[in-house]
């Protein structure tokens, strides 16, 4: 009985013990359950956000394809270093050439269009507003970051199209209009790219009316002479940020080949009789020219047109 | 580069911008219609509206600057007039085509209308940033366009480059950039189209969706679960005067040739008797006039094609595309 009365107690606090130990294993187990914290900003949270999301709505058994294609496209993105702007780190990456660069980058980029067009397609319309705030507010953000980048770049073109044509660019004559925005409009250089960036080059086709040639650049003295000139050369545009604002910085230069008059005086006949020979060089609207002959003489111009769309 | 895009805080979830059509305007000439917009829609509504306008009437003068594409545009216009002057007689016709004026001259250049084209993009950018910046998440956000004239091809470009490349990040699906309503109002999309057609090879052909071979459409993306199309706009709207040509009506005559009509669209074709254009002299010698005077034309106010008097008009049906 003493033995049943020492018993006793023992038999009452062994539930108390599996109590508590049934409690210590629920604290464990909830420890070991719950979730990693999500990351609150960046990529790596905006891909978890939607894999939270698509948990949320139960997508596996909704559209299981689609599940099995957003996972694998997830974990994709996941191993790869994305860093703003697309710009790809990664130090598998330092080993590849530039095109495995690019076709990698292009790879990442379509995966995650494919996540944002599940995301904010299927997925948010199995959500309430209120749900799709919380839950995809990372990806919110991060299309907000890549909307950023996207205007910087909408602006950068702009810049650029505005140095080739803009109120800075050399005026074109009907010629000039004719090669460059018909005959010429087709190569990317001379045109538009595939991405709608302007190309660096234009023809030049061009007669100038005046150039001067300054009483120092003559051997023998006399004063200032005037030439008229046709130039045929080419023009390239500076399209960097920054660039076609001032003299120092201007939109363009060129060069090519002179034929200029033998006659002087404004508006002459290069083609009257034989013409003399040189080339130019411009930096934005200053031209400098060299005739080579029996009087080589430098010459000096600016870029403008006596009659608009003419000479 | 002097241009930058407009920003400004919502007030609510509701942005609209506006895209002009050809003129002059420089920044603030279109102040005065931004406040006929806000006293159509009324106390109750205007203030909850973010208004953004965006001007590009430099561009073209770059372009006319550098290029001078006088010759050839007066080239496309001896056409339209032909064409015109078929639909209704010849001296309607020649108005029209005078009236028509700078409105043919982006599709001769591809440069000049990527430019125009990029900064209407640009402004939209800048609009869902100023939203997120104000609290209102990309889904929540509420944007319309409402383009008049040749602000309609332009938007027309810009739609279609937005729904097409991904690098924009104004997706309709992958991006949520679908468009509470896009609102054209006298749109020339289907008259560019068929003279850039008939034109051939003068026509800069690249990057130009109006000349596509689906012919004018609106500008979608897949939802890849679902495989249907996310359009660009939920609403698109088209409003055309019946005495307006440039909405491809020729004196109450419409022209399938110059009238915008794609699937899907909300057409509204208004009576415009209220301007009391007795016949087509009486028009003529109205469009004429607007051709060669401009907003200074003492016929200014019997103008057919006024954006004053399409968003006047239509303000209560504008109030419910855009909430």
């Amino acid at each position: 009985m003493d033995r049943l009365m020492e018993k006793s107690p023992r038999d009452t606090q062994a539930p108390v013990r599996l109590l508590i130990l049934w409690a210590v294993l629920i604290l464990v187990a909830s420890a070991a359950a719950k979730e990693k914290p999500l990351p609150e900003s960046g990529f790596a949270a905006a891909l978890a956000s939607v894999r939270a999301a698509a948990a949320e709505i139960k997508l596996a058994q909704l559209e299981p394809a689609v599940s099995v294609k957003l996972e694998d496209s997830l974990d994709f993105l996941d191993s790869a270093d994305v860093a703003d702007g697309w710009a790809v780190a990664g130090h598998d990456l330092e080993r590849m050439s530039a095109a495995d660069k690019r076709e990698r980058e292009a790879r990442l980029r379509g995966s995650f269009l494919f996540v944002k067009n599940v995301a904010n397609g299927f997925i948010r319309r199995h959500l309430d507003s209120a749900r799709q705030e919380i839950l995809l507010k990372p990806l919110d953000a991060f299309q907000a970051r890549e909307l950023e980048s996207a205007l910087a770049a909408r602006m950068r073109n702009l810049e650029m199209l505005e140095i080739k044509y803009g109120p800075n660019s050399a005026k074109l004559n009907v010629v000039e209009v004719l090669v460059n925005h018909f005959l010429l409009r087709g190569i990317p250089a001379f045109g538009v790219d595939a991405q709608g960036s302007p190309g660096p080059l234009e023809m030049v086709l061009s007669y100038s009316t005046s150039y001067v040639t300054p009483a120092w650049s003559r051997r023998d003295g006399t004063g200032i002479l005037i030439a008229s000139a046709c130039e045929g050369g080419v023009r390239y545009y500076f399209l960097r940020p920054g660039w076609g604002r001032n003299a120092l910085l201007p939109a363009y230069m060129a060069v090519g080949g002179l034929l200029a008059a033998k006659e002087e005086g404004v508006l002459r006949n290069p083609f009257a009789m034989e013409p003399d020979f040189g080339g130019f060089l411009s930096w934005g609207a200053v031209k400098a020219g060299i005739i080579f002959g029996d009087d080589t003489r430098v010459m000096l111009n600016r870029q403008f047109q006596f009659i608009p769309y003419l000479f | 580069m002097g241009w930058k895009p407009q920003s400004q805080l919502w007030p609510k979830q509701t942005a609209v911008l506006f895209i002009h059509g050809i003129g002059t305007a420089k920044p603030g000439s279109y102040d005065p219609l931004l406040k006929l917009f806000a006293d159509s829609l009324g106390p109750a509504v205007a203030p909850g509206i973010a208004k953004y306008c965006v001007y590009y009437d430099d561009l073209n003068d770059w372009f006319q600057d550098k290029i001078g594409l006088a010759s050839q545009l007066s080239a496309l216009q001896g056409f339209v007039e032909q064409a015109a002057a078929r639909e209704t007689d010849p001296d309607l016709g020649a108005a029209i085509a005078a009236f028509l004026g700078d409105v043919l001259l982006p599709i001769l250049n591809e440069a000049a209308r990527l430019a125009v084209r990029d900064r209407i993009l640009a402004q939209i950018q800048q609009i869902r940033l100023d939203g997120h910046k104000s609290g209102v998440q990309f889904q929540n956000q509420k944007i319309s366009i409402i383009c008049h004239s040749m602000g309609c091809f332009h938007t027309y470009e810009a739609l279609h480059a937005a729904s097409a490349d991904p690098a924009l990040q104004l997706l309709p699906v992958s991006d949520l950039m679908q468009f509470r309503s896009v609102i054209f109002m006298a749109s020339p999309v289907q008259l560019i189209r068929t003279v850039a057609q008939e034109f051939g090879a003068l026509i800069p052909k690249g990057h130009l969706a109006a000349l596509s071979d689906q012919g004018v459409f609106r500008p979608s993306e897949t939802d890849v679960v679902t495989g249907n199309p996310g359009y660009c706009a939920r609403d698109w709207v088209s409003i055309a005067g019946d005495l307006d040509p440039v909405g491809g009506h020729f004196f109450k005559k419409r022209a399938p040739w110059a009238y915008m009509a794609p699937a899907g669209q909300t057409a509204i074709v208004e009576d415009q008797s209220f301007l009391d254009i007795k016949d087509k002299s009486d028009l003529i010698g109205i469009l004429a006039d607007i051709a060669v005077n401009g907003e200074s034309s003492a016929q200014i106010l019997r103008n057919p094609h006024s954006w004053d008097n399409y968003i006047a008009h239509h303000a209560a049906e504008i109030a419910g595309w855009i909430a």
